[in-house]
């Protein structure tokens, strides 16, 4: 599925018709799950956490207009929910997700035992980092948003994405250098 | 010559966001810059890491739970606002909103009185939701101002219960307190239930004694069925919920469902066969 889904069937979940919001929910099952685990750090958050969204959406895609890509419109709704299942509990359970995460991630299809983990110590990593430059590396690095977009779906200037992405790579480059062969960053 | 360090824009030269003029300037001050070119061989590292970060697969079932939310008596989908199908109207509902905003700054500009029949819980579950881990418990146990030991016929009198009291709401909780505030004509109850590890306080008022929250956050929420709305109290779990005339705020540091929704369910199912009495 595009990064942005067909416009044909936004428009048939906008008259009710469930098959097609079964399909957009498939699309965007996956997507939506990962934000809301790297945001909350708990499995159990994380899925009701998607579970919200996905009714959130069912109800309000009425009001996507299509002045913005789908997907910003989407991920800011996670955002939200997360922020407000944050307020209501406010917790940040450590990622419990990494105990399982070869079962849980897709590199664990990967041949290369080393590069499966890398995944899972730059997972721990980046679940260290605060929630303001935690989101912006998963927006980047899962979503594959150019900074316009993660600032459109944080609500902030490019020039703060940029500063916290600017402050986690710096993080992550401390805590894991050992982990970077010579030459391997290829710049 | 650019002598600024660039430190601020390593990741978007790094990752291709610069303007072409800007990365020109970046690439140039690196070039005579020690520092700046450590700090982007570290930043380089972090983007080399930060792309093996893994996405995730969602729980197999979550389209069953995803369902169940739709079917829980929610709104319809896609409906347009009403004001996209009457545009007419809008003229009409924009007048309206002035006038009720102007009626409303005058109504609120007037000298007002407490209400007589509130019990604001606000500080008893700021004292809740503060407490330290091993006193949670003992704090969610604990009388909110106003409220005195009772009775407990008078307290379960009070909360409406009195019928179905022989049962407990929770197996292995016992009601080990009850107290009763006096609010102008009315009064409200406190009635708290423990066992090892485990306490449950429910507060119940009749009509016309409602209970407020302060400012707190209160959202709509769903439990055994039952419509109740979630107060915002971090770490606790705050429902209020409303069943024939009796208004009911249950307060505890447990976060089970199973729990919280037996609680409600008592509760509710109480006040309404207490109306058919």
């Amino acid at each position: 599925m595009p990064r942005n889904v067909d416009a044909r069937l936004i428009g048939q979940c906008q008259q009710g018709d469930r098959e097609g919001f079964r399909a957009l929910f498939e699309a965007y099952r996956d997507r939506v799950y990962t934000l809301a685990a790297y945001f909350s750090g708990d499995e159990a958050t994380a899925k009701d956490v998607t579970q919200e969204v996905f009714v959130k959406l069912f109800q309000r895609i009425g009001d996507f207009r299509g002045n913005s890509l789908f997907d910003t419109w989407l991920y800011r709704l996670v955002m939200n929910t997360c922020m407000d299942e944050r307020r209501r509990s406010r917790r940040f359970v450590p990622l419990q997700l990494l105990t399982g995460v070869n079962q849980m991630t897709r590199e664990s299809h990967e041949q290369d035992r080393m590069r499966a983990e890398i995944a899972g110590l730059v997972q721990a990593a980046v679940k260290r980092l605060t929630p303001k430059l935690r989101l912006p590396v998963v927006l980047r690095y899962v979503e594959e948003l150019s900074y316009e977009e993660i600032a459109a779906v944080l609500g902030c200037s490019q020039g703060t994405v940029a500063s916290r992405l600017n402050r986690a790579h710096r993080i992550l480059g401390r805590e894991l250098r050992h982990l970077v062969a010579p030459g391997a960053t290829g710049r | 010559m650019f002598h600024r360090h660039v430190t601020r824009d390593l990741s978007a030269y790094c990752q291709g966001e610069l303007s072409p003029e800007r990365a020109r300037q970046v690439a140039l001050h690196l070039e005579g810059c020690a520092s700046c070119r450590e700090e982007h061989e570290e930043i380089e590292a972090g983007i080399y890491l930060a792309e093996h970060l893994p996405a995730m697969f969602a729980p197999a079932d979550l389209w069953k739970s995803v369902e169940r939310g739709l079917e829980q008596g929610r709104p319809e989908p896609g409906r347009p606002a009403l004001l996209s199908i009457l545009p007419g109207l809008r003229p009409l509902v924009a007048t309206l909103i002035v006038v009720l905003s102007v009626a409303a700054l005058w109504y609120y500009a007037q000298p007002r009185r407490s209400p007589a029949f509130e019990v604001d819980l606000n500080a008893y579950l700021h004292a809740v939701e503060t407490a330290a881990d091993s006193a949670g418990e003992t704090a969610v146990a604990s009388a909110p101002n106003g409220f005195a030991d009772s009775e407990v016929s008078q307290a379960l009198a009070v909360a409406g219960i009195g019928h179905v009291a022989s049962r407990s709401p929770l197996a292995g909780f016992r009601l080990v307190s009850h107290r009763i505030r006096q609010v102008g004509e009315g009064s409200a109850a406190q009635l708290v239930y423990r066992r090892d590890g485990g306490a449950f306080a429910v507060f119940v008022a009749r009509d016309p004694v409602v209970f407020s929250f302060g400012r707190r956050e209160v959202r709509a929420t769903k439990i055994n069925g039952v419509s109740c709305h979630e107060v915002d109290c971090p770490r606790t779990s705050t429902l209020w919920f409303e069943a024939d005339g009796f208004h009911c705020v249950l307060v505890s540091k447990s976060r089970e469902r199973e729990k919280l929704g037996a609680m409600v369910s008592y509760f509710a199912s109480a006040h309404r066969t207490r109306g058919g009495l």
